[in-house]
C-alpha cells in the first residue's frame, strides 16, 4: 500500500472556554493517500473541522491541540513553526472553506490575491507572469471574463463564483492535497452541483488527494472514495464509501441515514435518532453515543470507551457490539 | 382535496432601490412577480427554489410583514386587504409563522414559558392559571419537558428552540402556519426530529401548512403540494408526487438533479443537468421567460414570450415552459427507472 500523504495520529485539541476547558476533538487519527478523496463527515460540534484546523495550525487562539500528530510527507504539522506551515499551506496543500468572504481579504482584488499566492511559493515568478497564470486559473474554474473578473474586488463576485475563485486559489500552486471545508453548504443545490462537479475534474486534473468535510451524507456518497464518521469529537467508523453506505457497522452511521429524508423514496415517518448530540464539556462515560444508542440496552461494555476495532477489511467500527449488526440492512430498532 | 383556506392571487411584491443623498428611487427588485396559489385546510403546499426566487417574500407578504405592491390574499373566504387593522388582527389569530432561526426570532431574555404564553397575552386569552395550563399543554404538545418553563433560549439546543417556536405559533390555535425554512439551520439526527414532529401537529390538529423550503428532500417527506419558484415567478405547480416524479419545467428538473444522492451505488454524474452561470438581477430580470438565461432549450420565443403556467403535458402538473413537453417524458423515465 502506498504510503499516506496525509497522517493524522491520535490527535487531541482542547480550546478554553469561560469555566474550563472543551476537549472538542479526542484522539482522532485518519490517513489520506495520494490522489484518494476521504470524506469527513459528522454533525455541528462532532469535531470534523476542528480536527484539519488542528493538523494545518489554524486554531483560534483559545484553541490549543494537546497530543498527537499531524505528519504531512513525512513532517510532522504539530509544533512546526508559523513559517513553515505558511509555506505548506497554499503551496503542498490547498485549502477551499465554506465562506470564500472570510478568505480572501476584502480590500484587494481577485486576481491580486490568487496573484500574491503564486508568487509567494514560486520565487522567480515575473508579475506578468503571475497575472497571466491568474488569468489562466480563473478560466480553468469555469469565470466567464476572467481578465475583467480579476480586476474586480470579491464582493463583486456572486456565492458560487467566489467558490470558483477560492477554488482556482486552492490548485494555483498545484497542491498535493485539497482539504475542502463545507465548500459548498452556503450555496443553492445548483450552484452546489456546479462546484461539486469542478473539484471532481480539478483533482482528476492535478491528481491531488482530497478530504472532504461536510455534513451532507448526498455529498459524501457522491465525491469521496473513504469515509471517515465522526461524533462527539472521536472517529466512531471509517470504511469504504459502499461499506459506510451499505454495510455500517456503527450504530450512530446507521440511525444518521435512515434519518434522512429521500427524494427517491418516501416514508410514513423518518427513524429520527432520539435525543441530543451530548454536550461536548459534559460527555457521559465510556461510549459517547450510549444515551442515543439502540444497542445499549444498559449493557456495562457501554460505560468503557470503545476502541476503534476492525470491523472487516478496510473497515473499523468504535462499538462494542459492532458484530450485532453484521449482515442487517436498514437501521436498527 | 379538502376545502380551500388560503388563496394567493397575483401577489406582487416590489422592493424600492434607493441610492444618492436623497435617497432617490433608482430602481426596482421584482422580488414576487404575480403568484398565485392556494392551500387547503390540513395540507401542506412547499414553496420551494433557491436564494432569491422569491419564496420567502411571499410568506412575508402575505402576513403583511411587508405590504403587497399587487395581488389579493384571501383567507378563508375573506379578502386579508379588506379588513380593518383590528379585524385583521383578529385574522391573523388564525395564520401564524415560523421562522428559521429560532434563536435569532425568541426573545433572549425571557423564560421560554413566557415566550409561549406571549400571543396569549396580546390577544388577551384567560386568565393567569388558564394561560399557564394552556403553556404546559403547548409544551408537552411539542415534546418539551414541562420544567423547560422557566429556562431560557440559549439553555435549549437548536432543536429544542425551533420546538419552542412552534409552541408559540400554536398558542392560539391558529389554522394554518407559514413555515419559513424551519429545519434549514438544524444538524440532520435533529431535522428528523423536527420534520416527524410537524406532520404528527398537522395530523392531530387539522392545521395547513405553507412550507417554504430550499431543501427538496424534506419537502418530498412532507407536501401535498409543491410550487417551485425562480425569479419571482411560480414555474411548476402542482401534485408533489407529480411533481418529483414527472418534472416538466426544464428548471424543475435542474433543481432535483443537482441533489445529492445519499447512496454510492446510485452515483451517476451524467444524471446532473449542470446550469450555466448565476441567478439573473431581480432588479433587471430577463425578458420573457425568467429562466431562459441558463436554460438548454431556450430558442427566440422564449425572450419574446413569457409562457404562462398551465397544464402542458398529458400527465404533468402545471408548468410555465414553452416546450415543456419532451422533456416530461425523458425525465420522467430517467426518475423511475
Amino acid at each position: 500500500m502506498t504510503e499516506p500523504l496525509l497522517s493524522i495520529d491520535e490527535i487531541v485539541t482542547e480550546f478554553r472556554v469561560e469555566g474550563g476547558v472543551v476537549r472538542a476533538v479526542n484522539g482522532v487519527s485518519l490517513d489520506v493517500r495520494p490522489g484518494e478523496t476521504v470524506g469527513v463527515v459528522g454533525e455541528s460540534g462532532s469535531g470534523k473541522s476542528v480536527t484539519m484546523m488542528s493538523a494545518l495550525g489554524l486554531l483560534p487562539g483559545h484553541g490549543r491541540v494537546v497530543a498527537g500528530h499531524a505528519r504531512f510527507r513525512g513532517r510532522d504539522l504539530v509544533g512546526l513553526a508559523e513559517r513553515e506551515l505558511e509555506r505548506i499551506r497554499g503551496r503542498e496543500i490547498g485549502l477551499v472553506f465554506q465562506d470564500p468572504m472570510t478568505a480572501f481579504n476584502p480590500v484587494m482584488t481577485v486576481g491580486e490575491q490568487i496573484a500574491e499566492g503564486l508568487r509567494r511559493h514560486q520565487a522567480g515568478l515575473s508579475r506578468r507572469a503571475a497575472g497571466a497564470r491568474v488569468v489562466e486559473l480563473l478560466a480553468e474554474v469555469g469565470i466567464p471574463a476572467p481578465e475583467r473578473r480579476a480586476r474586480q474586488y470579491p464582493h463583486e463576485f456572486s456565492g458560487g463564483m467566489r467558490q470558483r475563485a477560492m477554488i482556482a486559489m486552492a490548485m494555483a500552486n498545484r497542491p498535493a492535497l485539497i482539504i475542502a471545508d463545507e465548500p459548498t453548504t452556503a450555496l443553492d443545490v445548483t450552484i452546489q452541483a456546479q462546484i461539486l462537479d469542478l473539484l471532481g475534474r480539478v483533482q482528476q486534473e492535478t491528481e491531488a488527494a482530497l478530504i472532504m468535510i461536510t455534513h451532507d451524507l448526498g455529498v459524501i456518497a457522491e465525491m469521496t472514495e473513504r469515509v471517515v464518521v465522526m461524533y462527539a469529537g472521536r472517529v466512531v467508523e471509517t470504511a469504504d464509501v459502499d461499506t459506510v453506505f451499505h454495510e455500517a457497522r456503527h450504530p450512530y452511521t446507521r440511525g444518521l441515514l435512515r434519518s434522512l429524508p429521500r427524494l427517491d423514496h418516501r416514508v410514513a415517518e423518518l427513524p429520527a435518532i432520539g435525543g441530543q448530540p451530548p454536550n461536548p464539556q459534559a460527555l457521559p462515560p465510556g461510549c459517547s453515543y450510549r444515551p442515543r444508542c439502540p444497542l445499549n440496552q444498559g449493557r456495562d461494555e457501554c460505560l468503557t470507551r470503545p476502541e476503534l476495532n476492525p470491523a472487516g477489511r478496510g473497515h473499523r467500527s468504535a462499538c462494542h457490539f459492532h458484530a450485532e449488526l453484521a449482515g442487517l440492512t436498514g437501521g436498527v430498532e | 382535496m379538502s376545502a380551500e383556506l388560503l388563496r394567493v392571487e397575483g401577489l406582487v411584491k416590489h422592493f424600492p432601490i434607493r441610492g444618492g443623498v436623497l435617497q432617490r428611487r433608482r430602481g426596482t427588485v421584482h422580488a414576487v412577480e404575480g403568484v398565485s396559489f392556494t392551500v387547503a385546510a390540513g395540507e401542506t403546499l412547499a414553496l420551494v427554489g433557491e436564494s432569491g426566487c422569491g419564496k420567502s417574500t411571499v410568506g412575508r407578504t402575505i402576513m403583511r410583514f411587508h405590504e403587497p405592491t399587487g395581488g389579493t390574499v384571501t383567507f378563508d373566504g375573506t379578502d386579508l386587504s379588506t379588513l380593518s387593522t383590528a379585524q385583521l388582527r383578529q385574522k391573523r389569530r388564525e395564520l401564524q409563522f415560523v421562522f428559521q432561526d429560532p434563536y435569532a426570532s425568541l426573545p433572549a431574555r425571557m423564560p421560554a414559558g413566557d415566550i409561549v404564553a406571549e400571543p396569549l397575552h396580546i390577544h388577551g386569552v384567560g386568565d393567569r392559571a388558564g394561560r399557564r395550563a394552556r403553556v404546559r399543554e403547548l409544551f408537552d404538545l411539542v415534546g418539551l419537558p414541562a420544567q423547560a418553563v422557566s429556562r431560557y433560549p440559549h439553555e435549549f439546543s437548536g432543536g429544542q428552540r425551533q420546538r419552542i417556536g412552534i409552541a408559540r405559533a400554536l398558542a392560539l390555535e391558529p389554522r394554518l402556519l407559514i413555515l419559513d425554512e424551519p429545519v434549514s439551520a438544524l444538524d440532520v439526527s435533529i431535522q428528523a426530529q423536527v420534520v416527524n414532529l410537524l406532520a404528527r401537529l398537522q395530523r392531530e390538529l387539522g392545521l395547513a401548512y405553507l412550507f417554504i423550503a430550499h431543501d427538496l428532500a424534506v419537502v418530498r417527506h412532507l407536501a401535498h403540494q409543491v410550487a417551485v419558484m425562480y425569479l419571482g415567478h411560480i414555474v411548476e405547480y402542482g401534485d408533489a408526487d407529480t411533481v418529483f416524479t414527472r418534472p416538466a419545467h426544464p428548471y424543475t428538473q435542474a433543481l432535483l438533479s443537482a441533489v445529492p444522492v445519499p447512496d454510492p451505488r446510485l452515483r451517476d454524474p451524467a444524471r446532473r443537468r449542470l446550469l450555466q452561470g448565476d441567478l439573473p438581477n431581480p432588479a433587471d430580470p430577463p425578458s420573457g421567460c425568467p429562466f431562459r438565461t441558463r436554460c438548454w432549450r431556450a430558442d427566440d420565443r422564449c425572450a419574446a414570450e413569457r409562457p404562462a403556467l398551465r397544464v402542458r403535458t398529458p400527465s404533468g402538473a402545471d408548468t410555465a415552459c414553452h416546450y415543456a413537453e419532451e422533456d416530461a417524458r425523458n425525465e420522467g423515465a430517467r426518475l423511475s427507472g
